[in-house]
């Protein structure tokens, strides 16, 4: 009863029909229509939307043109009212472009103005621009770049990202195969259209950077905001927790490490992808520089990855998530499919991937410690920042370490140059004494010459007088035939009890002097030197073969002194030297001249 | 444009010899005609080959083997043709974890070729025990319709061989083929030679 009644009570089966009352049955989801007569309705309903948002946005747009547009637009407008339900269908199709076209020509318009990143794109590329322009080349690439442009701009808010990142990369193979087939570019070298297509790529991805990076209608931003969070609630994490084998402690790579985050941090500010995926590279680049200090080889990829994260870890990039989708969407996915970039790119992917799916597991340690350092509760020693600080101090050691060696160096060097010169001072002296000895050996031979000089001093005051020598010669001859046979016992017997010394005989040269000085005040001491040193010399030269011209020599001096000397003590200090040195003078040359001749006679 | 490009991963445990294999086939010239590019890190390697008169590039990519990377090891496979498969041929345990990635690969990426390359052959004459056996490996590979290669990176033994038949068996496949022949055509328009044959 229960099951016959409620239908009846509540609907009636002609409310189950359409509404159309084409007879079939309706659903209360196609508002009560059948299937069928609900597209239809659906189809109206658009249309007739679409006319009115149309008329909003044209009376805008047409507002802001000037009198002239207004007018000839009213005209149209008026018309198009006109036939607006005769054309329902046609207008909406003919329409539609229409809007399109003036709103992305203002927004082109706005992207081309004062783009700072779209003139460095031209000015990088003046050689490329200079060898096509005026050509049907150039026409034809401008031409695909602009149509590109355009259907991104028209699509942009109607389809998702994924369609737009695949008209993309068609519109990159069509240009491609464009560049192979078309008769306009036979005439190119591969070169070329490399660079070709590298620059409309870079110079479509500058002028459209601002629609298609990070754009609103995804969850891009989320996600750079999650992972920025993420990496922050990480920074406890080191080199050590990763096994990655980088030396922190050296400056080189601690220097390396500051280049590489820096690469990655530039990231964000390069506009197109290609610009993007080289700072990847760069970064890489100098991870493997770092690695191959710290390896000691070229690093594989074992070594390579923790260090990429590492980097990651420490950098945290600004807007990671939507500068990697911005590359995966938007550059030429052969690019990232091959080569140097596309592997790198592949392994910052690999690296964020891991830093957003990190355990505890992954990093080697105790779930509650991960727990911890995660929510910030502990904070563990080594981190970067606290290596960093220790390695400053460690860095400051070594430095003084450093200064201290080469201190000590220096010391060293200076403790072997003052040995050197002990030496060489000793060595000095030695070579002094034996020089010395080698003179006073010689010297005897100059003492019978200085012996003459106070001689010679008085000999030049004879000489001013010019008397007196006359008187010598005749003193001397005499004396000497006498006393020679004395004179050699005398001799003979002062050998044996004076010892010939040569320290001896140079105060005796200095006496010499001084006592010529003082002569006149005390005679007698000087005679006494005087006849010693004469005596020594007579010594020396005993063994000398001119032995005949001192005996000649030597006669006058001793024979005359010892004349005075006895008479000295009774005639008192009144008879000088002066005869003696003068009659010495006088000798001297007939002592040269005996010289000679004995040599002469000894030598035949 | 007009160049050919193949991705090669390699896979396999740290310590292995990955780096070696790669090493010593980019470093060495065993043709005049091949030029060859060294790259400061062993990570990834490119290397221009001729097969049978067609230039292609190939571009091994090398990866992280520690197990606490392999979530993210199906990044690495993406768009690979061929897939070299390292263990040290004495050590078993490194030879289970290669069969790991041969089912990972099957699971992700089924038009990559699949090379098993048993490294450091040369250390079996200082009287090393392969293991597991050099025959268990030879019917696991037919099994799973891989190859499988004896390498020793140290002496060079099958390495030029390895990464030839990789080239030629790339340059086989009618899809790689038709690839191919299309860009030459295209680049050589005067040539035009490569009619379906």
């Amino acid at each position: 009863m229960y099951s016959t009644k409620t239908p009846t009570l509540r609907i009636d089966e002609a409310d189950l029909k359409c509404k159309n009352g084409c007879g079939f049955y309706g659903n209360a989801e196609w508002e009560g229509y059948c299937s069928k007569c609900y597209r239809e309705y659906l189809q109206k309903q658009r249309s007739q939307t679409e006319c009115n948002v149309y008329g909003q946005v044209y009376d805008l747009a047409s507002s802001n043109k000037n009198n002239v547009q207004i007018s000839a637009h009213q005209k149209y407008e008026e018309k198009k009212v006109q036939q607006e339900k005769k054309y329902k269908l046609l207008n909406i199709s003919f329409r539609k472009p229409v809007t399109k076209v003036q709103g992305y020509q203002e927004l082109l318009y706005e992207l081309t103005k004062d783009n700072s990143d779209l003139e460095k794109v031209k000015a990088d590329n003046r050689d490329l621009i200079a060898m096509i322009a005026k050509t049907p080349v150039e026409r034809d690439v401008r031409k695909c770049m602009h149509s590109f442009i355009i259907e991104i701009l028209q699509n942009k808010d109607v389809k998702r990202i994924e369609e737009l990142s695949e008209i993309t990369q068609n519109f990159y193979q069509v240009f491609a195969k464009r560049l192979e087939n078309s008769a306009k570019y036979a005439d190119i070298t591969p070169e070329v259209k490399e660079k070709l297509l590298d620059y409309v790529e870079r110079y479509a991805m500058t002028l459209l950077y601002r629609i298609l990076f990070c754009p609103p209608f995804t969850n891009d931003e989320e996600k750079d905001l999650a992972i920025q969070k993420r990496i922050r609630q990480l920074n406890w994490v080191s080199g050590k927790n990763l096994e990655c084998r980088i030396h922190e402690t050296s400056s080189e790579v601690r220097e390396l490490v500051y280049t590489s985050i820096t690469d990655l941090l530039n990231m964000d500010s390069a506009k197109a992808p290609q610009e993007k995926l080289s700072c990847v590279i760069y970064c890489c680049r100098n991870i493997f520089l770092m690695l191959q200090q710290s390896v000691g080889g070229p690093a594989s990829a074992d070594e390579f990855l923790p260090a990429l994260i590492f980097i990651v870890l420490k950098a945290n990039p600004a807007r990671l998530k939507s500068n990697i989708n911005f590359i995966t969407r938007f550059c030429n996915a052969s690019r990232l499919m091959t080569g140097e970039g596309g592997y790198y790119f592949t392994n910052l992917c690999c690296a964020v991937s891991f830093i957003e799916n990190l355990t505890a597991e992954s990093l080697n340690m105790d779930e509650k410690d991960f727990n911890a350092y995660m929510s910030g509760e502990r904070v563990p020693a080594n981190t970067w920042e606290s290596a960093l600080m220790i390695c400053e101090s460690l860095h400051l050691m070594c430095e003084d370490i450093t200064l201290l060696d080469e201190m000590k160096a220096k010391t060293t060097e200076i403790m072997t140059e003052a040995l050197n010169l002990k030496e060489k001072m000793l060595q000095f002296q030695e070579e002094m004494k034996s020089e010395v000895n080698t003179v006073l050996d010689r010297t005897p031979l100059l003492i019978t010459h200085s012996q003459r000089l106070p001689t010679n001093l008085d000999c030049e005051d004879i000489e001013s007088y010019q008397l007196p020598p006359p008187i010598i010669p005749q003193v001397c001859p005499t004396t000497i035939n006498n006393s020679t046979p004395q004179n050699d016992m005398r001799t003979s017997l002062i050998e044996d009890c004076i010892t010939p010394s040569p320290t001896f005989d140079f105060p005796s040269f200095i006496g010499d002097d001084s006592f010529d000085v003082s002569k006149a005040e005390d005679e007698t001491s000087l005679i006494s030197l005087d006849t010693q040193s004469d005596f020594d010399t007579q010594q020396d030269k005993s063994t000398n073969e001119l032995l005949v011209s001192t005996h000649l020599n030597l006669p006058c001096s001793t024979e005359s002194e010892q004349e005075d000397y006895h008479g000295f003590t009774v005639q008192g200090s009144n008879i000088p030297t002066i005869p003696c040195s003068t009659g010495d003078l006088s000798l001297n040359t007939t002592e040269m001249d005996c010289e000679n001749y004995t040599s002469y006679f000894h030598n035949t | 444009m007009n160049r050919v490009d193949l991705k090669v991963v390699l896979l396999g445990n740290a310590a292995v010899g990955k780096t070696s294999l790669v090493e010593r086939f980019v470093n060495e010239r065993f043709n005049e005609s091949l030029s060859y590019q060294n790259t400061i890190g062993a990570a990834f390697a490119a290397k221009q080959m001729q097969v049978n008169g067609k230039r292609l590039i190939m571009g091994i990519w090398d990866t992280a083997g520690s197990e606490k990377y392999d979530a993210m090891s199906r990044i690495y496979y993406r768009g690979a043709k061929a897939a070299i498969i390292c263990y040290d041929i004495i050590k078993s345990n490194t030879f289970q974890r290669a069969k790991f990635w041969i089912r990972e690969l099957r699971t992700v990426e089924e038009g990559c070729k699949i090379y098993i390359c048993a490294t450091k052959n040369d250390i079996l004459k200082h009287g090393a025990v392969p293991s597991p056996d050099i025959n268990v490996v030879e019917t696991y590979a037919a099994g799973i319709q891989a190859k499988f290669f004896i390498t020793s990176s140290k002496t060079g033994e099958n390495v030029a061989e390895l990464f030839n038949e990789i080239a030629q068996d790339f340059m086989s496949d009618p899809n790689n083929v038709q690839k191919v022949e299309e860009v030459i055509d295209i680049s050589n328009e005067s040539k035009g030679t490569y009619c379906c044959q």
